[in-house]
């Protein structure tokens, strides 16, 4: 009986501790979706401002991202001020990184439902 | 057009191209110098002779089919030699073979060209263990397939193993021996011996020139370790930044799983069996041809050609380098330099989407973990009977963030910062206002939570009670002002809740904590009451990373300090000048207190005398003093001080009355001052019409005054007439009346106005246009007057020289004359002759009393007209005449006989 309550304790201890690594997992998870969600809107948005090519001007001149793909990257573009906007837009679905996590898909269907009602 | 039928274009059709020789290339020159014929031209037409495009401009000539038969035949054949297309470059042609070909030519038949022809390996040999070796089990997604690897980087290690590497494998390494891990795998072979080639490769590339000084093993370990083969490193370093420890396997979707299988890291490998396989691979290399144990492709680098090789047409097109400016360089680099930012970029996104996953994995494992262990204590639990201690049992829900509303929440609190500053609520001064935005943002990098949580209730739109505004107040100065008029676009409503919910669980250690359990209560009943709420976008959202990351100054501050410093600049320059003018006396800085003796000139009042400005020297200064310590002399503790009059000379000292300083106290009335006052004071009194009139009198009442109206008044009636105030007197005799009267007018009335003019010299307006302007109007119109005067008056004085010039000229001629007619002419003719004269002059002298109203109403347009009407003056004029026009004009500097 001893041995049991023993062992139960330490069994209990264990559990205590996985739950505490699993709170800390979860923690981790939510800062990388985090994370994720962040660079990508910084990187979509264009403003990744850490260019130091010394065009700053030429950020936006050139069309593309890794969604939109490369097509013209190699024309040099002189209308970059119709182009811009065009640029610069992008929506959710864009989001490839984030959208490869069911759980962030889940949060938007709850958004969206949220919005319905 | 018809081709010239011979046996030669048959038989190379493949690989000579035939021209007949009146094709459009050919240039009607050429063609011609051909037909006509002599071998010795054709030759050298034939090595000229190149392709040109056909053109509009360059005849063609066109051969008929009887003309071919008187052709030259040599001349056809030497044409189609040239022009021979080998696809090769210059230098290539000269290909023992091809050569070979090429000058043996169209002289060949049929069947000896057949034996002529460039030795190539066999390609065309069907394999018939094809199918043993290559299995297809590639299936076709059902996407495209996205490749970029190159044939080399897709299958595996360079070096390909043959039989006597089998053999060596089989029998000397893997012999005897029973596990899998004790064998070397030929995949693992194939990749040592090819880490044994690059590096020998790196560090002795003329190996070749002595095989035997191959390095030992030891010596080329370095090199080996260092060697990235199959990116076997890269990967390390990945699984590196995505968290896997270092023996944890793993792959990725670029590599190929089946070659890849079950193969361990390089440097294992080398640890374990380099020494061996590397003497193995060592003897081999030495003995191969050309150290080189697989027949290699041969590399020519652009600038270092071999052309003695004669198989040089095998061998790897080099790539011609485009030329290219320096401006596209740099843009090119630029554009890579973008490129490669963006692929970092994405790199980075993606191996944060490799450590989720992995996370993720780890959580579930983690899960399962929990849940055996859960069980297992749930069976113990049952069987101790224990109770409770429920808690780590159950799976607590987790609220979780939403990654999207956190980071709107986050470009909110951008936005509001923003927005804030825009905004001056009506409650608040702007200064407020600027001051809590500034704040705010402050505060936004700390206590951004608590925050948040205020915008979003500020934001829905509602307005707060004035008690409910001081809670926020109290909590956070920063958002409560300007908030509360309901500026702010009202933000969705779940959004903000959400935001609320998920904030509410980060709060717990909030000080504050009470009134935030308050708010959710107010932000529930204030959004049923803002339940449909109108959307505005007056405000401009910022993303949070426009946002400038700037502590900002509140303007108070900024207002104190800017005040401060224009205070300090205000003293210093104060001090400054103090010490410059530290012995002398200065009286800008007290204007109140001049200290001269002055007299004040007769247009200045008293009353606004100490106004007016010294500098404007309408005091006559009849003394000054200096004075070495003034502060000392006023306290009274010192009367050192000097004087000087008027003319600046010095008084003598013990003048005690001049030596006194006269202080001027324009406040004290009756302060007695050392001045000239006017003897007049003066009033300003609106008449009729609205006219203002200045009635003077009198500053002081002087006795004489009496004696000299006296003579105008009958004082001693005026002075019965008051005694007897009952008397009756008819108005018009009454003296006193008059008196009064009299005293009335003479002190009030005046024909002067305000300004000084008499009132009837007073200019009238004209046309309502204001004086200021018709003092500019009239100014202007002088000075296009006067210069219109001007112009006219030089005008006329020009046409005056000219034509005195002239008359000049004719004098002396006509003096000639005359002195020539003289002598001969006797004296009476003289006499009259001289009575002509006065009378000639008489007539000149009114023309030129004429001319110059003549020239003043003649325009500029006339000048001709009275040019020559100074010729036609009377040709009879004597010296006398002459030199009277003359004289006044001697200073003119003119050089006449440039004139003349």
């Amino acid at each position: 009986m001893d041995d049991n309550l023993k062992e139960y304790e330490k069994l209990k201890a264990e559990l205590k501790k996985s739950i505490a690594t699993k709170n800390k997992l979860e923690d981790d998870f939510e800062r990388l979706e985090q994370e994720i969600y962040d660079t990508e809107t910084e990187y979509f948005s264009g403003n990744n401002t850490t260019s130091n090519t010394g065009i700053a001007g030429n950020r936006f001149s050139y069309g593309g991202n890794i969604i939109k793909g490369f097509d013209g990257f190699n024309k040099s573009h002189h209308h970059s001020a119709g182009h811009d906007s065009h640029n610069r837009g992008f929506s959710n679905d864009d989001r490839i990184f984030s959208l490869s996590s069911a759980i962030f898909v889940k949060q938007q269907q709850q958004m969206d439902d949220w919005e319905v009602d | 057009m018809p081709t010239p039928t011979n046996s030669s274009s048959n038989g190379t059709k493949n690989r000579i191209k035939d021209h007949s020789p009146g094709s459009p290339a050919t240039t009607p020159n050429v063609a011609a110098a051909g037909s006509a014929g002599s071998s010795a031209e054709i030759a050298a037409n034939a090595s000229r002779f190149r392709h040109r495009k056909i053109s509009v401009k360059q005849r063609l000539k066109i051969y008929r089919p009887n003309d071919l038969k008187s052709l030259n035949q040599n001349e056809l054949q030497e044409r189609e030699m040239m022009e021979i297309e080998t696809g090769m470059e210059k230098n290539e042609e000269k290909e023992v073979h091809l050569n070979r070909i090429l000058q043996k030519g169209a002289n060949l038949s049929d069947e000896s060209r057949k034996r002529e022809y460039i030795p190539t390996p066999k390609a065309t040999a069907t394999w018939t263990d094809f199918d043993k070796f290559y299995q297809g089990r590639f299936k076709e997604p059902s996407s495209y397939i996205k490749f970029s690897a190159t044939l080399e980087e897709c299958c595996g290690a360079p070096y390909s193993m043959d039989e006597k590497d089998e053999e060596f494998l089989e029998g000397k390494i893997n012999a005897g021996k029973e596990k899998e891990d004790e064998k070397l795998s030929e995949d693992e072979f194939e990749i040592l011996c090819s880490s044994f080639e690059s590096a020998i490769h790196e560090r002795q590339p003329f190996l070749s020139m002595d095989p035997e000084t191959i390095l030992s093993f030891e010596e080329l370990k370095p090199t080996l370790l260092k060697a990235d083969l199959l990116n076997q490193q890269l990967k390390q370093q990945l699984g590196k930044e995505i968290g896997y420890k270092e023996d944890q396997i793993f792959t990725t979707q670029l590599e190929s799983i089946d070659c890849q299988s079950g193969i361990r890291p390089l440097s294992q490998v080398i640890e374990k069996f380099g020494v061996q396989v590397y003497e193995y691979w060592k003897q081999r290399k030495i003995n191969s041809s050309n150290t080189e144990i697989f027949p290699q492709l041969r590399f020519e680098r652009p600038d270092e050609k071999d052309d003695s090789n004669p198989y040089v047409c095998f061998r790897r097109r080099d790539v011609r380098q485009p030329r290219k400016t320096r401006r596209v360089d740099i843009l090119n680099s630029q554009k890579l330099r973008l490129l490669h930012q963006e692929l970092e970029h994405a790199k980075d996104m993606a191996l944060l989407v490799a450590r989720r996953e992995k996370v993720t994995l780890d959580l579930l494992e983690q899960n399962m973990r929990i849940f055996d262990q859960r069980s297992n204590v749930k069976r113990l639990k049952r069987s101790l009977g224990i109770r409770g201690e429920d808690e780590d049992l159950v799976n607590h829900k987790r609220k979780r963030l939403n990654v999207v509303a956190q980071s709107q929440m986050k470009q909110n609190a951008g936005a509001a910062g923003a927005a804030e500053a825009a905004v001056s609520s009506p409650a608040s001064s702007s200064t407020n206002a600027v001051t809590t935005s500034d704040s705010s943002v402050k505060r936004g990098l700390k206590g951004r939570i608590l925050k948040k949580n205020l915008e979003h209730l500020a934001k829905s739109g509602q307005k707060l009670t004035k008690q409910q505004l001081q809670q926020l107040q109290a909590q956070n100065l920063a958002i409560a002002s300007g908030k509360h008029a309901g500026h702010m676009h009202a933000q969705q409503v779940q959004q903000a809740q959400q935001a609320q919910q998920a904030l509410q669980a980060q709060q717990a250690q909030q000080a504050q904590q009470q009134q935030q359990q308050e708010q959710p209560q107010v932000q529930q009943s204030q959004q049923a009451q803002q339940g449909q709420s109108i959307q505005s976008h007056v405000y401009v959202r910022l993303p949070s990373s426009k946002v400038p990351d700037i502590t900002l100054d509140d303007v108070d501050h900024l207002l104190t300090n800017k005040e401060r410093n224009a205070r300090k600049f205000v003293h210093d320059r104060m001090e400054k000048r103090k010490l410059e003018d530290k012995d002398l006396f200065n009286l800008t800085d007290d204007p109140y207190n001049p200290v001269f003796d002055i007299t004040l000139p007769k247009d200045v009042l008293p009353n606004n005398s100490p106004f007016s400005s010294i500098a404007s020297s309408k005091y006559e200064i009849n003394r000054s003093y200096y004075c070495g310590n003034l502060p000392a002399y006023l306290n009274g503790n010192t009367d050192d001080i000097t004087a000087y009059n008027h003319e600046g000379e010095k008084l003598p000292s013990n003048n005690f009355k001049v030596k006194k300083l006269e202080v001027y106290d324009p406040f004290q009335t009756n302060n007695e001052i050392h001045s000239k006052e006017y003897p007049v004071k003066f009033r300003k009194r609106v008449g009729r019409c609205g006219i203002q009139y200045i009635d003077r009198k009198p500053n002081h009442m002087e006795k004489s005054v009496d004696s000299v109206l006296n003579q105008f008044l009958d004082f001693d009636a005026i002075e019965s007439q008051e005694q007897n105030p009952q008397e009756t007197i008819n108005v018009y005799d009454s003296k006193w009346d008059e008196f009064s009267r009299l005293y009335d007018k003479w002190q009030h009335d005046s024909p002067r106005n305000e300004y000084g003019l008499k009132v009837l010299e007073e200019p009238s307006r004209l046309n309502q246009i204001s004086n200021e302007t018709q003092v500019i109007r009239f100014g202007t119109m002088l000075g296009s007057k006067s210069y219109e005067q001007l112009r006219d008056v030089t005008i006329k004085y020009r046409q005056e020289y000219v034509a005195r010039m002239r008359q000049q000229k004719l004098n002396q001629k006509q003096l000639q004359l005359q002195q020539q007619q003289q002598q001969q002419i006797q004296q009476e003719q003289e006499q009259e002759q001289e009575l002509q004269q006065q009378e000639q002059e008489q007539q000149q002298q009114s023309q030129h009393a004429r001319s110059p109203s003549l020239s003043a109403t003649s325009s500029l347009s006339q000048p001709s007209s009275k040019m020559e009407s100074s010729p036609a003056m009377p040709k009879k004029v004597n010296g006398i005449s002459n030199q009277h026009h003359t004289k006044p004009h001697q200073g003119v500097p003119v050089t006449q006989k440039k004139s003349s």
